[in-house]
């Protein structure tokens, strides 16, 4: 399925005229979508992102797909023409993003590079002499998770929000500005964001196509909310083999290998006020016994959270839709129990629904 | 119109006469100046204003006049606030997925606000405008506290899974809570019904009626009796104040002159129910068929032999005798805009499907073909004998030739000629789609049946009235419908098809029924 193995790739490109962005399509369609460094060229001024579909065969007349940036700045690219590459700057905290007119798509398309009056583009690097980007690709893999890199060498140690519909979640990056994630994809046509706190933001669009057949609830909070998904799966009790939970969260293998389902923990817990979230996903496509699977959120009342609400979100397939393939979100607060009631949990049985499993 | 008048109606209610003097800080006076009103109001829901003064309670259009005073509510920042209290069955996912949904297709914003799982509350604010538009407090406990709520005013909505008692409907009369027997201070949402649950590993898969009740009243303990292990039946049950143990004990319990053992298990939710029960192969529970949990339902079986299987297609038709029809009632006073819409959206078919999904058996007609009545037609001519000729089989099933029958049946309350709740509440469905246009030119048949007991030419003609009784209902429920574009056509076959045994009340009561078959071709 050649279809499926395409990968998006945004690549943030420093951009003023057809030569250079052509010359850096070439170059990345060689690579196999690697975050490697283009030719070095001259420093402009204006910079823009880009989302370029990589396919195995890097045709001439691949389609580029200009992102939104940020910063709506006029696009009016400083032109530098000059034969020898500049030294690369010490760019850490790139300049905002200017916004690209659609006229230059056409431009961009042009695979002959311009002899006269030539505009040649840098894109800006670390002190490592490596490309800023960002760049995000995201691919399907088993269980209909998908796998999201990220590349901002020059964003080291940032804290970002990835998004992907209603889901959201925070999480930090390394030093080095990478980070890499599973996210269970909640719709086949599953589409991922990633946000700086500047304003900044690359996106990923990614074919899930098997997402139908996976159930899935999720729950969102605010750093040390305490909040748990339990599932009990056909009857399982607490502790046995079924029951899945942030303490024994199963994966994505032995829950194809056993017909169970698994929980899926994303965000950085150690960061203050940053949203996580819980997903747990359940196999029903492959389901090969029908039965009942509760699931529960059980809140523990801790010295953060006593006599005060936590909140957070709840995302479910939709009741209101047949197809069941549209998400309903919906925001929720929890009044958490005195102070006294510490180290006991509050349970929630009825805040997700119990998943009915028929057999296939 | 050149001259808006204030709308005045008397007040309809009385209510509660200890009302301590208020200061009268209020005054509407009409918009030409010809009418003023001065008390003390009392509520006012976006639309009307409810004014104690002099005369009693007023109900005053807010269109029509203008309110000066301190009193005087915030006319642009009003909210909708109601509760919703009672049952669990139906306030745990049924009626917040309602709301949800209600919100969804309406343009708000939902936000749930939780206490613990039983006390919560929504708030909907509008997508657009970002003005809260209501607040909507659940209390979820049983059927009997949400009408004891109701009593208290502390409730707008009851959610209960049975009719309110003689004493309900009393006690709500002397608190001005209107006639909860009239028949429009209640809705059925969905239906569900009951289903006595066993483990997975309990080889058990039919029961009795009659042997139902006996387990429960603790006069079979055994389950050697049922060809079981030499080892005592555990009972498990709702908790007392449950509707469903109410409709058990109305609906197996007392025809069989039989009162529950004191060893029942009682369990807070069907949830808990269908898991205590799922876990242990000695127990026996009486569950919510929209939560049996990973137990497994057993069927109901007649001494003749008849099997009663609780499905949608046995639930819409009342074929099914614990069928446990699920309603709202609301108290006799003018609630909310907003509360007037949301009543109205439980009845639309986006909501219904809401109902199917949320796991429940929602009101949606639909047709069965004849192919797929096999098992009725066995019934038919098992039956048949002495009393049931050949020929008389043979015409009922020429006249069904062509034809599906709806899901939708009608049954009569026991001992009397009118017809029970929830075919009450099928008879609004059917005159709907009357009105609709979705039968037109198409014949419609009111089919009637009884029971087996007594002569067979006096059911016949019994059959032959409850089927004319059915059809009047009908066309009185639906005043609007075009006559000439509608064929609907009486005919009864006495006791040719039962569905049930005759040995029994509740067997007796499910074959007398009026059912309707749809034509397929155009006459």
């Amino acid at each position: 399925m050649l279809k499926n193995k395409q990968r998006l790739i945004t690549v943030g490109v420093t951009l003023a005229a057809a030569a250079g962005a052509a010359h850096l399509m070439q170059s990345n369609g060689s690579t196999s979508g690697s975050a490697s460094a283009p030719p070095v060229m001259p420093i402009t001024a204006a910079s823009a992102s880009a989302v370029v579909p990589v396919s195995s065969a890097p045709a001439a007349n691949t389609v580029v797909r200009v992102a939104a940036t940020a910063d709506p700045a006029p696009a009016t690219p400083a032109r530098i023409v000059d034969t020898l590459p500049v030294p690369p700057q010490d760019t850490l905290m790139p300049a905002p993003l200017p916004q690209v007119g659609t006229e230059l798509q056409s431009r961009m398309a042009t695979t002959t590079p311009v002899v006269v009056d030539p505009v040649i583009t840098q894109p800006r690097r670390n002190e490592f002499g490596l490309t800023c980007g960002p760049i995000l690709s995201a691919s399907a893999g088993d269980g209909a998770m998908v796998s999201l890199t990220l590349t901002a060498p020059c964003r080291g140690d940032q804290q970002i929000t990835v998004n992907h519909g209603a889901l959201k979640f925070s999480a930090k990056l390394d030093r080095l500005g990478t980070y890499t994630v599973d996210v269970p994809a909640l719709q086949a046509d599953a589409s991922f964001a990633v946000l700086f706190a500047d304003g900044t933001d690359v996106q990923a669009d990614v074919q899930v196509p098997l997402a139908a057949d996976f159930e899935r609830t999720a729950l969102m909070y605010f750093g040390n909310a305490g909040l748990q998904i339990h599932a009990l799966e056909f009857g399982a009790d607490y502790g046995e083999d079924g029951h899945v939970w942030a303490g024994a969260p199963s994966d994505v293998a032995s829950a194809l290998q056993s017909g169970g389902g698994f929980m899926t923990l994303l965000g950085d817990s150690d960061l203050t006020d940053a949203m996580q979230a819980q997903i747990y996903t359940f196999p029903a496509g492959s389901a090969s016994q029908g039965g009942m699977v509760r699931v529960s959120v059980e809140a523990e009342v801790t010295a953060y959270n006593c006599e005060s609400e936590v909140a957070g979100q709840t995302i479910e397939p939709s009741l209101g839709d047949a197809l069941n393939s549209v998400s309903m979100t919906v925001s929720m607060t929890v009044s958490m129990p005195d102070c006294t009631a510490i180290g006991e949990f509050l349970v929630l049985k009825n805040l997700l629904r119990d998943l009915k499993i028929a057999s296939n | 119109m050149t001259i808006t008048r204030a709308a005045i109606f008397a007040a309809l209610f009385l209510w509660a006469t200890i009302t301590p003097a208020l200061a009268e800080d209020v005054t509407l006076t009409s918009r030409d100046g010809s009418v003023e009103i001065v008390g003390s109001l009392l509520g006012y829901d976006g639309e009307f204003y409810r004014v104690e003064t002099v005369y009693g309670v007023l109900t005053i259009d807010g269109s029509g006049v203008l309110c000066d005073g301190p009193g005087c509510p915030d006319l642009q920042g009003f909210i909708a606030e109601f509760a919703i209290s009672g049952a669990r069955t139906m306030g745990e996912v049924l009626m917040p997925a309602l709301v949800e949904t209600f919100a969804q297709r309406n343009g708000y914003s939902v936000a749930r606000n939780i206490t613990d799982d039983t006390h919560f509350n929504y708030v909907l604010t509008d997508r657009t405008t970002e003005r809260t538009a209501a607040r909507i407090s659940f209390r979820v406990s049983s059927t009997a506290e949400g009408f004891a709520d109701l009593l208290a005013g502390e409730a707008d909505i009851v959610l209960s899974t049975r009719q309110a008692t003689p004493a309900e409907i009393r006690l709500a009369k002397e608190a001005g809570a209107g006639d909860l027997a009239n028949p429009r201070r209640s809705r059925i949402v969905a239906l569900d019904a009951l289903v006595p649950i066993v483990s997975m590993s309990n080889p058990l898969d039919g029961l009795s009626f009659n042997d139902l009740a006996r387990i429960f009243a603790g006069e079979l303990t055994m389950w050697s009796d049922f060809g079981g292990s030499e080892a005592p039946i555990s009972l498990h049950l709702r908790g007392s104040q449950s509707g469903l143990v109410d409709e058990f004990k109305r609906l197996v319990m007392a025809p069989a002159d039989l009162v529950l053992a004191p060893g029942v298990m009682r369990h807070a939710s069907n949830t808990d129910l269908a898991s205590a029960v799922a876990r242990d192969p000695l127990a026996i529970g009486i569950a919510a068929l929209s939560d049996t949990g990973n137990a497994k339902p057993v069927v109901l079986r007649g001494s003749c032999g008849k099997v009663q299987s609780a499905d949608e297609m046995s639930l819409k038709t009342e074929d099914y005798p614990l069928t446990t029809p699920l309603f709202l009632y609301t108290p006799a006073r003018r609630l909310p805009v907003l509360t007037r819409e949301f009543l109205s959206f439980v009845r639309s078919s986006a909501a219904q499907g809401v109902v199917e999904r949320a796991g429940f058996i929602n009101l949606q007609l639909h047709s069965i073909p004849v192919d797929a009545q096999g098992q009725r037609l066995a019934n038919a001519i098992t039956a048949a004998g002495e009393e049931t000729t050949v020929a008389e089989l043979q015409r009922m099933v020429l006249r069904m030739r062509g034809t599906e029958r709806l899901a939708l049946g009608f049954r009569f309350d026991p001992g009397g000629t009118g017809l029970d709740a929830q075919s009450r509440s099928n008879v609004e469905v059917l005159a709907q789609q009357l009105e609709r246009g979705v039968y037109d030119d198409r014949s419609l048949i009111f089919a009637g049946f009884s029971d087996g007991v007594g002569r067979a030419d006096v059911n016949l003609r019994l059959a032959k009235r409850r089927a004319e009784a059915v059809r009047r209902a009908v066309l009185r429920a639906a005043p609007t419908v075009d006559r000439a574009r509608l064929d609907l056509q009486i005919d009864a076959f006495g006791e040719a098809m039962p569905m049930a045994c005759d040995d029994t009340d509740w067997g007796r009561s499910i074959n007398r029924r009026v059912e309707v078959w749809v034509q397929q071709d155009k006459f």
